[in-house]
């Protein structure tokens, strides 16, 4: 199933923070790394992880570093922070609020209501 | 693999949009890792390179959206304006080389020149690792300029403490520059056609500088040569960094720096404060009793055995008790002629015939003219020296720039203190006396230069028209006592008819240990 993208918009920043929170990654490999770890439920449009990241970078949330990768290219990898870890802890406690008060409301919906 | 066109294209629609040089040319290569990944896991999958290219672009999205993007986050990023920072860092080099000295102006200038170059290194601190050592290296160079001027004025500081500082310091500013010519010339190597070249070359050109400086300290006869070379390797400096900044704004070069942040304002509100503060902490020091009241030794010159003492030493060297100095008429009007004769001291050297004289004169206003003068002691009178006398007589370099302040600008009266070394006569020193209201002498400044050995001060004499002198027997120079002052020079007061004394100097005050008490009117000793 595909989720709409106004949906995946908001959380972007949470599913990267929390892969590379993990391992030290490089661009492609969130990708891949958000794709598997979802079932492929999350497909980020390629084009805009990129601004993301360095968005993140600028906030100071991620730091970055490059290596040659096997091919000899240079390849940036990106670690998270400490600034970033604890953005990743106050994101994560924001989404349970969020996805359980969500939870509820739905479930209350479904099973209807006391109207 | 070549890089495909396609993927050149896209590549430079992206990155062309984002303002920085190093993060455009970073972004390029991240991106065409990503897509030359995707582009050979499609291959590995069956898809020709042509189609995997393709399907590659397709799913990195639409390039100027992404670009977009891109630029707005970096733009957020304030660039630096490196033409500002050169001309700093132009400046700053120019002022903190400056040797000429007009009064207190050389620290002031020197001092601005420290500044304009600490704000240079503080805006190009994250261009590079070297500019990011330099901005450091001037910080801890401008805390050890504080520490070592606000203690250098506490009594009993060890000489070498003192000059390790000293060292230190000098080291300091050393490096920094260096690695700010090291940043400079990685900067010029980033730039498409290197940029000035010559830029490299200052790292050796500011060591050769340093080594001109030292070289002139030492041989004083070549000092103008040696001068003449500092010039051009200073104008040799400042032109590369000229040419540098053209380039850098000819092309456009900009550099991200972070903004202002509440840490760096911080530090930079703490500097200022310290700044401030420090001279105001050693004038405070200054102004506190000086421990050299309580610390020498007096000799009561009232008594009259003590006097005799005095007076037997001074005939068993058979020494005349007074001496008198008179130029004569002609040269005194030839003197007061003279157009070049400033408010500064003067030195001038006059051959006529037999009679060889060094003078120094200081204009005090546009009537009176205060006037030092030496005969050179083979053509001199004989009855004012002893016929023993060595030849070589000093004349202690006080027409520094550093006499022009404090008691020395107008003194009320000036002496000229003849000393004595190994029974000789040493050297010749310009005293600065202050008057009380009274008419009796308040102070008695004299500056000694650390390398005057001097043993005693023979005679005080007076320059003032009249044809007296005071004798001032027994004065031993207490050269154990060292008081430092970098700011301020402190003539210490006893009595109205009396004076003790320090003698200062910038570097060392010599404490007299006898007790001076002379009559100004009679100018004569008082038993």
């Amino acid at each position: 199933m595909r989720i709409s993208k106004e949906l995946v918009k908001g959380s972007t920043a949470i599913l990267v923070l929390s892969v590379i929170s993990r391992k030290p990654m490089y661009g492609y490999q969130i990708i891949r790394e958000i794709e598997q770890l979802s079932d492929s439920v999350f497909h980020l449009n390629e084009g805009t992880l990129y601004p993301i990241l360095h968005s993140l970078e600028e906030e100071n949330y991620l730091d970055c570093y490059w290596e040659d990768s096997e091919s000899g290219r240079k390849r940036k990898y990106y670690s998270l922070t400490e600034k970033g870890r604890k953005e990743l802890a106050k994101q994560q406690e924001e989404w349970t609020t969020f996805s359980t008060a969500v939870a509820k409301v739905i479930q209350g919906g479904a099973y209807g209501s006391l109207a | 693999m070549d890089l495909s066109p396609k993927i050149q294209q896209f590549l430079h629609d992206i990155c062309s949009k984002i303002p920085d040089t190093q993060t455009s040319l970073d972004t390029y290569n991240e991106l065409l890792d990503h897509i030359e990944c995707k582009v050979e896991w499609r291959m590995q999958a069956g898809y020709s390179e042509e189609e995997a290219i393709t399907k590659a672009l397709e799913e990195m999205g639409d390039a100027s959206a992404v670009a977009d993007q891109l630029g707005a986050i970096h733009s957020r990023i304030p660039s630096l304006d490196l033409g500002h920072a050169l001309m700093k860092i132009f400046w700053g080099f120019l002022f903190s080389s400056f040797q000429l000295d007009f009064g207190y102006s050389k620290p002031i200038i020197l001092m601005a020149g420290f500044f304009l170059l600490l704000a240079g290194a503080y805006q190009m601190r994250t261009c590079g690792k070297s500019f990011r050592r330099s901005f450091q290296g001037f910080c801890l160079l401008f805390l050890f300029y504080l520490i070592t001027n606000s203690i250098s004025v506490l009594p009993d500081i060890p000489t070498v403490l003192l000059t390790a500082m000293s060292i230190v310091s000098s080291l300091l500013n050393f490096v920094s520059v260096i690695l700010l010519f090291q940043g400079l010339s990685h900067l010029t190597d980033c730039l498409q056609d290197g940029g000035p070249h010559g830029i490299s070359h200052c790292t050796g050109v500011y060591i050769v500088m340093n080594l001109l400086i030292l070289l002139a300290l030492w041989i004083q006869g070549l000092f103008f040569l040696v001068f003449i070379l500092f010039l051009g390797s200073l104008f040799y400096i400042l032109r590369q960094i000229y040419s540098l900044r053209r380039e850098l704004l000819l092309q456009d070069v900009r550099l991200p720096i972070q903004p202002f942040n509440v840490k760096s304002r911080t530090v930079f509100g703490a500097f200022s404060a310290l700044f401030l503060i420090a001279p105001i902490s050693c004038g405070y020091i200054a102004a506190t009793p000086n421990p050299v009241q309580t610390s020498y030794s007096v000799i009561e010159t009232d008594s009259s055995e003590q006097m005799a003492d005095i007076r037997h030493r001074l005939l068993s060297n058979d020494l005349p008790e007074e001496m008198v100095m008179v130029l004569p008429p002609q040269e005194l009007q030839r003197l007061a002629g003279m157009d070049e004769m400033s408010s500064h001291w003067q030195m001038y050297t006059i051959d006529e015939g037999n009679l060889s004289l060094i003078v120094a004169a200081c204009r005090l206003d546009s009537q009176r003219t205060r006037l030092l003068y030496w005969f050179s002691w083979d053509e001199a009178p004989k009855h004012g020296f002893r016929d023993t006398i060595a030849p070589i007589v000093r004349i202690d370099p006080y027409f520094d720039s550093s006499f022009n302040s404090g008691s020395f600008q107008n003194p009320d009266e000036t002496l000229l203190l003849l000393t004595q070394k190994d029974g000789q006569l040493y050297s010749m020193m310009p005293a600065a006396v202050r008057h009380s209201s009274d008419g009796t002498i308040q102070s008695l400044d004299v500056r000694v230069f650390p390398d005057i050995e001097a043993q005693y001060i023979l005679y005080a004499i007076t320059l003032n028209g009249d044809t007296s002198g005071y004798a001032i027997p027994g004065f031993t120079l207490d050269t154990a006592y060292t008081h430092r002052s970098s700011f301020f020079c402190l003539p210490y007061t006893d009595s109205s008819s009396s004076v003790t004394t320090a003698l200062t100097s910038s570097y060392q005050h010599y404490v007299l240990t006898s007790h001076l008490r002379f009559n100004v009117e009679s100018s004569e000793l008082e038993p």
